[in-house]
């Protein structure tokens, strides 16, 4: 399964409630002093004026990297862009990598008042036409996932909440 | 079994043919420009009038706070415009005629916010979407799926007729003359692609209003106008012409009283030939009709439209097209009923600001606040769900950046309001003086100087903070901002208005806003606001209070805004507003160096070149590079098997090819192919000038014969002999028009 578009969202554990807007900063920094190497870093976009809106957007050329509050669920997401990667073990370990890295960054940045659960994370596809949401297409997607976190995160039993809302992405929580 | 990986395949026949073969068309033009075969300068404004634009940064260049940084996009030698990066993200526009949506539609706009943009879709103060930090390769897709569910983005930028808009109200409004929808309807399929309409130097924007004294449409600002009236019990409109909104703004002009509905398609058409033919093209400054019409004078600029229509070879859609649209009529979902007897908590004060009642007894519009004209996919969604659960698609975007429901059932208000509180858009404000509208400014924009968005927050927050203790003359204010000169925001038109502007101290570069007073949004835009002073960004929230607080306190009884600030003065307001102009050093007050919401030390190095003036490239360029898609089209057919297919490319490729050659001579020529074929001849080749300058006369000869011996069923061979001619043929028209 072609798993190029994909997004990866690593739910914040603690600091949920620190206001959006005091951590503007802290973004604008990530490209001042390029911080995720190997990103092309563009600028930030902030939404802090919406409801349950993308937060704090880092727009790089590769992915898009936010403190995203989607659902209500504070978090460090990253959506791959492009250039697609070689393969999906690429794809995942570039999403799940940057994911983790830009989390650290926050986390130090805040000195720990924001936290991030590297456990518990959304995971999806951000392709309505290779993935429509539907239960043959997520299951080939746990299917291609499965190994893949199994090399990534050796040990490691997740529980599987998929996404069953067919309007929205493929994909699943995992915690 | 079909193949249905891709969009295209999977969207086939759920669009029209025209716009099928458009985006085909424009893909196409995307893979030439890639292999550097389309001068970056066409592409641009090829790009544009299909609503893909440039954003801020794309010129590779971004001051982060500490230094300019040079932003190394991949294949730096591929470009999209000038001085564009291919890879840099840009905007798409997406026109929502008269601001008219659906439940499809809201649903179609938030997947693509999230599969291509950033997650949200912004409603702009001309009743479009926008979406942002969209990669160039991904507008065919993108549009082919919002073409599939009934929207264009074509002639949404460049110089071509934008989005047409209309009162929000049209169709429910209690006061206004008639319903103005069918005709704002009619027009804007009357000028999507029309000829007449293609060879402008500037953009070109039409609005509609369904009354005169409130006038929502904001008639009066656009370059061409038409408020509806009747007379006699016939219906007509007044036409006007000249208006426009930029650095400097000018009132429209009446060109024509009472207006039959069945000549407004002509007498536009008219007028596009006017301005096409005498519009300025070289000095994008001075290239809007409004500045052809003070040239000219209205009186002159009519008799020229007048003289014009009598030219104009007859249309059966300038009465169809109307027609067609009188027969579609919105109703409600249901008969009402009474409000329920338990009502949520919230509601009341909801409706008392957001709900009014429509024309139609029983039934009333609900005014949905956007923040900033934001939302996110889930909240489109939702949207998208409410528009099937308490109306028939009957959802309009504001100029305000709002959203409007129509047809609502009095029994259904309570449940609509719940489910907007569910998704944070239930703020009873709409319309208010916290309800502000702003353009998107030093966001995205190339040309924004300082941070519009960031101080109609700023604002909105204070003004909610208060507006339930702000007296009935404030409560309902207007306060607009732009991020420059340029009037996006619609600034001029607002009682509170700013614009970006940018002021030296001690060597560094502090934002500021120019404060712009008295505007008036009533009377379809009737008067501009006037600057009185610069003042730092971070001190306009004190502006505005004290302004406020010395209306409250010194108004005389039913005076407006408007009306107190002509009679105060400008000495007087500018002499009570000084002070907060006066800026500190640097290390005094180091917050007045940096823009709301952008820690970044201020600088405006990041200005760009814009591209709301598009490129101007003449009739015969654009027929060049439609023969270069064809060309290209038909060689992928042949590769993919389709003789037939790639031989009609290879004949449509030649006739533009031709055409290229005849626009050269004749700039309004515009004709079928017979007519083509006939004038190069009788142009080109009879008087063996295409032969002297295109190395070769037997090129035109293969047009001749393609044009006379039409192959039903081609093999292999004899098609790709024929899209080998074609490209033969034009590379022979480009070598004689560059002679």
């Amino acid at each position: 399964m072609d798993l190029t578009k994909l997004g990866v969202k690593i739910l914040a554990s603690k600091g949920q409630a620190l206001p959006l807007r005091d951590l503007i900063p802290h973004f604008h920094k990530i490209i001042q002093d390029q911080l995720l190497p190997g990103l092309l870093l563009i600028d930030v976009a902030e939404y802090t004026h919406m409801h349950q809106g993308p937060g704090i957007l880092l727009i790089a050329h590769e992915a898009n990297v936010s403190l995203d509050e989607e659902g209500g669920r504070r978090g460090l997401l990253v959506t791959l862009k492009r250039p697609p990667q070689p393969d999906a073990a690429a794809a995942l370990e570039f999403a799940f990598g940057t994911a983790q890295q830009a989390a650290a960054l926050l986390e130090k940045a805040t000195a720990g008042k924001l936290q991030f659960d590297l456990g518990h994370f959304e995971i999806f596809l951000n392709d309505r036409l290779a993935a429509p949401n539907d239960e043959a297409h997520r299951g080939e997607f746990r299917k291609a996932l499965e190994p893949l976190l199994a090399v990534k995160v050796p040990g490691k039993s997740y529980a599987w909440n998929p996404e069953m809302d067919p309007c929205r992405r493929c994909g699943f929580t995992l915690g | 079994m079909p193949n249905l990986k891709t969009w295209k395949a999977k969207l086939e026949g759920r669009m029209p043919p025209d716009w099928a073969q458009e985006i085909d068309g424009f893909e196409a033009q995307i893979e030439l420009n890639k292999q550097g075969k389309i001068e970056p300068r066409v592409f641009a404004e090829t790009r544009l009038r299909r609503g893909a634009y440039g954003q801020r940064y794309d010129n590779g260049r971004r001051n982060d706070g500490k230094q300019v940084r040079q932003l190394a996009y991949p294949d730096a030698s591929t470009w999209k415009g000038p001085d564009t990066h291919w890879h840099a993200p840009g905007m798409i526009r997406i026109k929502l005629p008269w601001g008219g949506t659906n439940a499809g539609q809201l649903e179609t706009m938030a997947d693509l916010a999230e599969e291509y943009s950033d997650g949200v879709a912004h409603i702009t103060t001309r009743q479009d979407f926008q979406l942002h930090f969209v990669h160039i390769e991904d507008t065919p897709d993108l549009m082919r799926r919002l073409a599939a569910c009934g929207i264009t983005s074509r002639e949404a930028c460049g110089n071509s007729v934008r989005n047409v808009t209309a009162c929000p109200l049209a169709g429910v409004c209690a006061g206004e003359t008639f319903d103005v929808t069918p005709y704002a309807e009619a027009i804007f399929r009357f000028l999507l692609g029309h000829p007449d309409a293609q060879d402008f130097g500037r953009k070109f924007k039409v609005a509609f209003s369904g009354c005169e004294n409130e006038g929502c449409g904001l008639v009066m600002m656009h370059d061409m106008g038409f408020i509806a009236k009747v007379r006699d019990g016939k219906r007509g409109f007044d036409a006007y012409v000249g208006g426009g909104l930029g650095p400097v703004p000018y009132q429209a002009k009446k060109l024509l009283e009472f207006v039959d509905p069945d000549e407004i398609l002509p007498l536009t058409q008219a007028v596009a030939r006017v301005f096409g033919r005498l519009g300025e093209k070289k000095n994008r400054g001075a290239a809007r009709i409004k500045f052809l019409v003070a040239k000219l004078g209205i009186d002159e600029f009519r008799r020229l439209v007048l003289e014009e229509r009598k030219t104009l070879p007859a249309d059966p859609r300038w009465v169809g097209l109307p027609a067609a649209q009188l027969n579609k009529k919105e109703s409600p979902l249901r008969v009402s009923g009474t409000l329920p007897p338990s009502l949520p908590e919230g509601f009341l004060d909801f409706a008392r600001q957001n709900v009014r009642g429509q024309a139609q007894a029983g039934y009333s519009t609900v005014a949905v606040q956007v923040p900033l004209g934001d939302l996110t996919s889930s909240q489109l969604r939702a949207l998208a769900e409410m528009t099937r659960k308490y109306t028939k698609d009957t959802v309009r975007t504001t100029v305000e950046q709002n959203l409007l429901f129509r047809w609502i059932a009095q029994s259904d208000l309570p449940a609509l309001y719940s489910d907007l509180r569910a998704v944070g858009l239930a703020a009873p404000n709409a319309g208010t003086i916290s309800d502000i509208t702003s353009c998107p400014g030093t966001d995205t924009c190339k040309l924004g100087i300082a941070a519009s968005r960031g101080l109609g927050r700023r604002l909105s927050e204070q003004m909610d903070a208060k507006l339930q203790t702000l007296p009935p003359e404030v409560r309902n204010l207007k306060i607009k901002v732009s991020g420059c000169p340029n009037s996006c925001g619609q600034h001029p038109l607002s009682d509170l208005g700013f614009f970006g502007v940018s002021r030296k101290a001690g060597g560094y570069a502090v934002p500021h806003f120019q404060v712009v007073l008295g505007g008036q949004w009533e009377n379809n835009g009737g008067a501009y606001g006037q600057a009185v002073i610069a003042v730092p960004s971070k001190r306009i929230p004190q502006v505005v209070d004290r302004l406020l607080g010395w209306f409250t306190s010194d108004r005389q009884d039913g005076e407006s805004f408007g009306g107190f600030v002509k009679r105060v003065g400008k000495v007087e307001t500018k002499n009570r507003l000084q002070d907060l102009a006066v800026v500190p050093s640097h290390d005094v007050e180091p917050d007045l160096y940096q823009d709301w919401g952008d820690p970044r030390e201020f600088t405006i190095g990041d200005i760009g070149k814009g591209e709301c003036a598009g490129e101007v490239v003449t009739p015969s360029e654009f027929s060049v590079t439609a023969a270069e898609s064809e060309i290209f089209e038909a060689q992928v057919a042949l590769d993919g098997g389709n003789q037939k297919g790639a031989v009609g490319l290879a004949y449509q490729a030649m006739i533009h090819s031709a055409e290229a050659c005849v626009r050269s001579r004749l700039r309004e020529y515009v004709g079928g192919a017979d007519e083509t074929v006939s004038k190069f001849r009788a142009l080109f080749h009879e008087t063996g000038d295409f032969a002297k300058h295109a190395t070769s006369a037997q090129f035109a000869g293969h047009f001749f014969r393609h044009h006379e011996q039409k192959l039903e069923n081609p093999d292999r061979d004899e098609a790709g002999r024929r899209v080998q001619e074609a490209q033969l043929f034009l590379e022979a028209v480009q070598t004689f028009l560059n002679a």
